[in-house]
């Protein structure tokens, strides 16, 4: 707060040499037009700020402090237009006094000139609405109710706090609304990757370890941690290291592979093996038994000579027969061999089974192979 | 507080300093301070004070760029 003890005016405006003793109290003017009530004002803005507002800005054309503040019968001289204020400073508990020419608008003479005048006088020309139009008080007194506190602002010069304000909110609002599309690729990205993890908790135990399992089956090195940079496919050969892309197709792919995974699992099934240890041991028995081999390569050839017997004739050795006689002959022959030729077809269902398996197991290969999922020179 | 007749000039309706007068640099003040106490925001309120109050720049892109530093 700055009060007014004295106010000295020459050569200033339309005054040419006044003072007025107010004792810091408020005080008012009247008088005629052009008697120099403005010009009072305008001494006190001038003398606090080194501007008159009303003579500056948009509007005022070619007007100046410099040339329109001295009075009319000094325009050319600006080092005899001054203004003098002697105040009283309650928040310092003293007084001072400021003295400014049109001349050097600029440099006031401050006494004392001290730091804590200085700023209260800065302080003092911060403040825009120590002088008011009468325009402005007419607004404020004029307007609705509801509307005063948009005039206090204006008067205050608060419309640059709503200009901040505005300016603020709309950066708020740009970033909300792109916030708003990050989280959405966020939240997309987070469900691939536990969909891909086959993991259901976010975290980053979940993740590495999920990561590590498939990193150990491609014999890659685990990851101990994970950062913003961390590439899970470090490591892993990919295809621009020179192999040729091509497009698989995601259901084909996946049949071709649960086809092989269940046909391996079972030739890793119990009863693939009892298959194929009869079928060993058949083989086993039937290699231990010389009699058994003969029977079984002449119980072939006996039946042929069967198939191919005239009714009259053998067909081997071309000695006259009767036909009944011949067939019960060579049925003798079959009846000793019947427990070598059980033992054949017991082996040939056996081995009808492991090569049944082992050739769909080989067509579950070529599907996969056909994918170009496996390894180019893996075996056939 | 002083009343002066400004029509023999001409008033510019509206018309505002762009500068942060004693009152609105007071409540900017006060809006950094509170800022600089939320966690993590000391910094932004370290720059919105150098951006607005000590170089009184209140275009969108310096603020902008005070709150949000890195260009990515």
């Amino acid at each position: 707060m700055i009060y007014i003890d004295k106010i000295k005016i020459h050569e200033f405006r339309g005054i040419r040499d006044l003072s007025l003793d107010l004792n810091g109290k408020n005080f008012a003017t009247c008088g005629p037009n052009g008697t120099g009530k403005s010009g009072i004002v305008d001494a006190i803005e001038f003398a606090l700020t080194g501007n008159i507002s009303r003579l500056a800005g948009a509007g005022t054309g070619g007007i100046s402090v410099k040339q329109h503040g001295p009075h009319v019968d000094s325009r050319d001289k600006p080092e005899q237009a001054s203004v003098t204020l002697e105040l009283i400073l309650p928040s310092l508990s003293a007084s001072a006094t400021i003295h400014r020419t049109v001349k050097n608008a600029g440099s006031p003479t401050i006494s004392p000139d001290t730091p804590e005048v200085r700023a209260i006088l800065d302080g003092a020309a911060l403040h825009p609405e120590f002088v008011l139009s009468r325009r402005e008080l007419i607004r404020y007194v004029v307007s609705n109710p509801g509307e005063r506190s948009k005039h206090v602002q204006v008067l205050l010069r608060l419309d640059v706090i709503e200009k901040l304000r505005t300016v603020l909110q709309k950066i708020a609002n740009t970033f909300e609304r792109e916030a708003k599309g990050c989280e959405r690729t966020k939240q997309n990205a987070i469900a691939q990757l536990k969909s891909a993890l086959a993991i259901t908790q976010f975290d980053t135990p979940s993740i590495l370890a999920a990561v590590n399992h498939q990193r150990q089956v491609l014999e890659l090195a685990p990851i101990m941690t994970l950062e913003t940079h961390t590439s899970l496919k470090d490591g892993l050969a990919t295809a621009s290291d020179g192999e040729a892309t091509s497009k698989v197709a995601k259901a084909q792919a996946q049949s071709s592979l649960t086809t092989l995974q269940d046909q391996l699992s079972k030739l890793a099934d119990v009863s693939f093996k009892e298959a194929c240890d009869k079928a060993r041991a058949i083989v086993l028995e039937l290699t231990q038994d010389s009699d058994s081999l003969q029977a079984i390569s002449r119980d072939g050839f006996i039946r042929e000579a069967l198939k191919h017997f005239d009714e009259e004739h053998c067909p081997v050795c071309d000695v006259a027969w009767d036909p009944a006689a011949f067939r019960a002959h060579l049925a003798a022959k079959l009846e000793r061999f019947s427990r070598a030729t059980a033992k054949r077809k017991a082996l040939e269902t056996q081995l009808n089974l492991i090569v049944g398996e082992i050739a769909t197991l080989r067509s579950a290969i070529s599907s996969v192979r056909a994918l170009g999922v496996l390894p180019r020179n893996a075996p056939e | 507080m002083v009343f002066h007749d400004n029509s023999a000039v001409g008033f510019e309706e509206g018309k505002a300093d762009q500068k942060l007068g004693i009152v609105a640099r007071s409540i900017v003040q006060q809006f950094v301070d509170e800022l600089s106490k939320v966690d993590g925001f000391a910094d932004v309120a370290e720059r919105l004070h150098e951006i607005i109050i000590d170089q009184q720049k209140m275009s969108e892109t310096a603020i902008q760029s005070a709150i949000f530093p890195d260009p990515q």
